[in-house]
């Protein structure tokens, strides 16, 4: 019963033979144990495989220790200075009931031990130097389990995750620069006013895909230290396709910045020796890019790939095999691109 | 409370006053923003004296200090880790894409003009490219520190910059990453002027690569005199995590950066630590790994006026432990070099102290971050009381040993008792691996100690002379106090020979 308590990804039981229980706690991202706890019964005889997943490329040690003696072996690690790397970062204490050793990444250990007959809450940690303040998890037993969210034994990354997120209303419009899929690394992310997204390159000085519905989940880069691409959660109706690399090369565009007006932001850049504004407007169904540049003094061609998703309509210039040629007067004026998902 | 009777208890002894961080300094949480995940990637006090700050979502925000309340400056930048108040109503932020200038033109407190200053680095998307600044020099020059890549992770098909192929091909970057990750390096530079710290004029965007050889330099700064200070992490080709002085042109260690150096063709790595090391420049100051510092931050020189006697030394931050460090540096045969020593140590300081901004009162405004690695959130207010603590003021290199001076007269028998005075000395080596432990470690025992009749200074001689290339551990002893009884706050120094003096 208490084990439902657990959302089912976080809780890995992979089977209870006659050694007793078996489990996976893996070391990932975010110096974090997944589960970040597990239930047993007092006395037990249990292993753990240990497995260190962190992508960010660290190496992780695990120590099973005494109800409450955490931080006591956390500080008594540290304490071990120069002569920690030869003893894996534990010290000799008689508060660790199991440990494994120093685990790179990719690499797992298996921990062996019988649990205390009496009913506690054992805090498994890595030591290794500095983690051990916010790296660890409890094995309860015997002991019924809080909610995750209140769960004082586990990690606070870990209990802010119980937490049952707050439905809050989308900020609309709204310009987000993020790691984004599909596009340069400069990407910038931009909500407009009602449904329509759009992912504009600063890398290329280019739109690179619209969508409708709502706009990004930062969750896979913010979470942790940028090692994840932000979640387009709408459908994508028109993009650019790949592109190859941005900035390099004499001819490369130059990215000068953005205004906002009324939230929206109204991009600046350089190509050809051509200053370039751009705006991105809401359109009922669909997205109206908007391109002005003052003294060009021979036409432009900007590149427009198709797209079968969308139907694209131009407002000057003539628009074939994926570029757009407008004369240096409509320039002036701005030309107006709509894009809509195709009927 | 139950502190405060704790100390009254201990001060009432008859002979040592014991001490804590409070007795000296007061620590105040501040109230984050609402709605912000309160990760600080730069502090700056504007002239009027409000605190802009930035966050890891991207948000910036301004705290009124008389009011304690924030307002909104802007939103939607890309992991800022640095911001420079120039104004109220304009400011520079360094973002992961680019330097950028935030201004507020309409006057309704938030910028409305996001203007791209420098963005002629490369990125290929790795997590591990922070963009780290803007130190802003007397004249106005903005300097960054760029990050290298980490081979936790590869990088994306579509990057910014020119790639370099030196070492290894890019397309082996996406078919065969699990055979040529270690190939790569364990911290890569593939695009331009990673590891690199580059000064720009933001009047003009112009921007000139200055110094090689970084890994993680979260944290430059000046200086009392001006000179540029860069912090770097412990890692591959960092023994142990430092502060160098930098100069116009150097290379200060970590090997990936320098095929970006003009005319360089081989690869780094294959060079070997034996070579590189003829052309690395020595740091000024080395934070013995888990002693001292995992990961050191912004350097930030202490204004005339604040914190006492400690004018004009630097504050450096520290991610791992709750602790600001304070570096006090000299001038040894002809480079910058000295002591490092706790200064804000232990609670009620948080863990991950990466930003540092004096207030115009003389207080000091501490920002904490995390980014999935050891730290913590939120800022710190932090001020003088005005009482000033027994500490070691300085450390200064004799040819045969030290000389310590105290911020106070010290108990003349407990400071001419060498029994007081227990000295190590190591070095870290240089090579590509990742740390280094200390070797060729040796006990010292003084020889001689001599007093000064004003009671401040001590002459320690060791047991033979000082050694280049080492640091040496000091550890006062626990009956060592001030004349008055007051306890040294801090007991434990390290001093990085880069040269020997000669007298």
């Amino acid at each position: 019963m208490l084990r439902t308590l657990l959302p089912a990804p976080l809780f890995l039981a992979l089977s209870i033979g006659a050694a007793g229980a078996e489990f996976e706690i893996r070391a990932v991202e975010g110096l974090q144990f997944d589960p970040p706890r597990i239930e047993a019964k007092p006395g037990e005889a249990i292993t753990i495989r240990f497995k260190n997943a962190d992508p960010t490329d660290q190496p992780h040690n695990m120590v099973v220790v005494k109800p409450g003696a955490r931080a006591e072996v956390v500080n008594a690690a540290l304490a071990l200075g120069a002569d920690g790397p030869a003893m894996d970062f534990t010290p000799d204490s008689p508060a660790i009931l199991a440990k494994a050793p120093v685990v790179a990444p990719g690499k797992a250990a298996e921990l062996a031990l019988t649990l205390p007959a009496e009913k506690g809450i054992y805090p498994y940690v890595c030591t290794f130097p500095g983690h051990g303040f916010v790296m660890y998890g409890a094995i309860y037993a015997g002991v019924p389990m809080p909610p995750l969210d209140k769960d004082e034994n586990i990690s606070p990354l870990a209990r802010e995750a119980g937490k049952k997120p707050e439905a809050t209303a989308e900020k609309r419009p709204q310009v987000q620069r993020i790691f984004m899929p599909d596009a340069s690394p400069a990407a910038i992310a931009v909500a407009l006013p009602g449904r329509q997204n759009a992912c504009w390159d600063a890398g290329h000085c280019r739109l690179r895909y619209a969508w409708e519905g709502k706009f990004i989940d930062g969750t896979p880069y913010w979470k942790g230290n940028g090692n994840g691409l932000a979640k387009v959660l709408g459908d994508i109706y028109w993009s650019s396709g790949k592109l190859g690399d941005a900035g390099a090369g004499p001819d490369a565009p130059q990215f000068l910045g953005y205004r906002l007006r009324g939230g929206l932001p109204e991009f600046r850049y350089r190509r050809g020796g051509v200053l370039f504004v751009e705006t991105l407007n809401e359109l009922p169904d669909g997205i109206a890019q908007i391109i002005r540049a003052e003294g060009a003094v021979s036409p432009a061609t900007i590149p427009v790939p198709g797209d079968d998703r969308a139907a694209i309509t131009v407002s000057a210039g003539a628009l074939k095999d994926g570029a757009l040629s407008v004369s240096p007067a409509d320039l002036a004026q701005g030309v107006r691109l709509e894009i809509r998902p195709a009927k | 409370m139950t502190t405060r009777i704790f100390i009254a208890a201990l001060a009432a002894a008859p002979f040592c006053h014991a001490g804590t961080l409070t007795d000296y300094y007061s620590v105040e949480d501040i109230a984050s923003p609402p709605g912000v995940d309160a990760q600080v990637g730069g502090l700056s006090v504007s002239p009027s004296g409000k605190l802009f700050a930035c966050f890891h979502k991207g948000e910036v925000r301004v705290l009124d200090p008389e009011s304690k309340t924030w307002s909104a400056f802007a939103d939607g930048l890309h992991e800022p880790l640095g911001i420079y108040a120039a104004g109220d109503s304009e400011v520079l932020v360094m973002q992961r894409p680019e330097l950028t200038r935030l201004r507020d033109e309409d006057g309704d407190g938030a910028a409305d003009v996001f203007q791209t200053v420098w963005d002629g680095f490369g990125m290929t998307g790795n997590y591990h490219e922070f963009a780290f600044g803007p130190a802003v020099d007397a004249a106005g020059n903005c300097w960054v520190g760029l990050n290298v890549a980490s081979n936790g992770a590869s990088v994306r098909e579509e990057v910014r910059g020119a790639w370099n192929d030196i070492g290894v091909p890019r397309d082996d970057f996406y078919k065969n990453w699990g055979k040529v990750k270690g190939a790569a390096g364990r911290m890569y530079a593939r695009v331009p002027w990673r590891g690199w710290v580059v000064k720009i004029d933001p009047r003009t965007g112009t921007a000139e690569p200055w110094a090689a050889g970084f890994r993680s330099p979260n944290g430059l700064g000046f200086d009392a005199a001006g000179n540029l200070y860069v912090t770097d992490n412990q890692g591959d080709w960092v023994g142990t995590s430092k502060l160098h002085a930098v100069k116009k042109g150097g290379f200060y260690g970590h090997a990936a950066s320098l095929i970006w150096r003009d005319g360089w063709t081989e690869n780094p790595l294959k060079v070997g630590a034996k070579e590189l090391d003829k052309i690395r420049e020595p740091a000024a100051v080395l934070f013995p790994q888990g002693a001292m510092a995992n990961s050191p931050t912004q350097p930030l020189a202490i204004p005339p006026g604040v914190f006492g006697p400690f004018a004009g030394q630097l504050l450096v931050g520290e991610m791992n432990q709750a602790r600001i460090m304070r570096v006090d540096l000299e001038e040894v045969g002809g480079t910058m070099q000295g002591m490092c020593i706790p200064f804000l140590d232990g609670a009620p300081l948080n863990r991950g102290n990466n930003r540092l901004a004096f207030g115009k009162d003389g207080s000091l405004w501490v920002g904490q971050t995390h980014l999935s690695w050891v730290g913590a959130t939120g800022i710190q207010h932090i001020a003088a009381t005005g009482k000033v603590p027994m500490e070691i003021l300085h450390m200064k290199a004799r040819r045969d040993g030290f000389e310590i001076e105290f911020t106070h007269p010290a108990d003349p028998a407990a400071a001419a008792d060498p029994a007081n005075y227990a000295f190590q000395r190591y070095r870290y080596e240089y090579h590509e691996a990742y740390g280094s432990p200390q070797k060729d470690k040796a006990k010292l025992a003084p020889k001689n100690v001599a007093l000064s009749s004003d009671g401040k200074r001590v002459a320690i001689s060791l047991e033979e002379d000082i050694k280049e290339g080492f640091v040496y551990e000091l550890t006062v002893g626990k009956t060592l106090q001030s004349k008055d009884g007051d306890a040294l706050l801090n007991r434990l120094a390290f001093y990085n020979v880069k040269r020997a003096p000669v007298k």
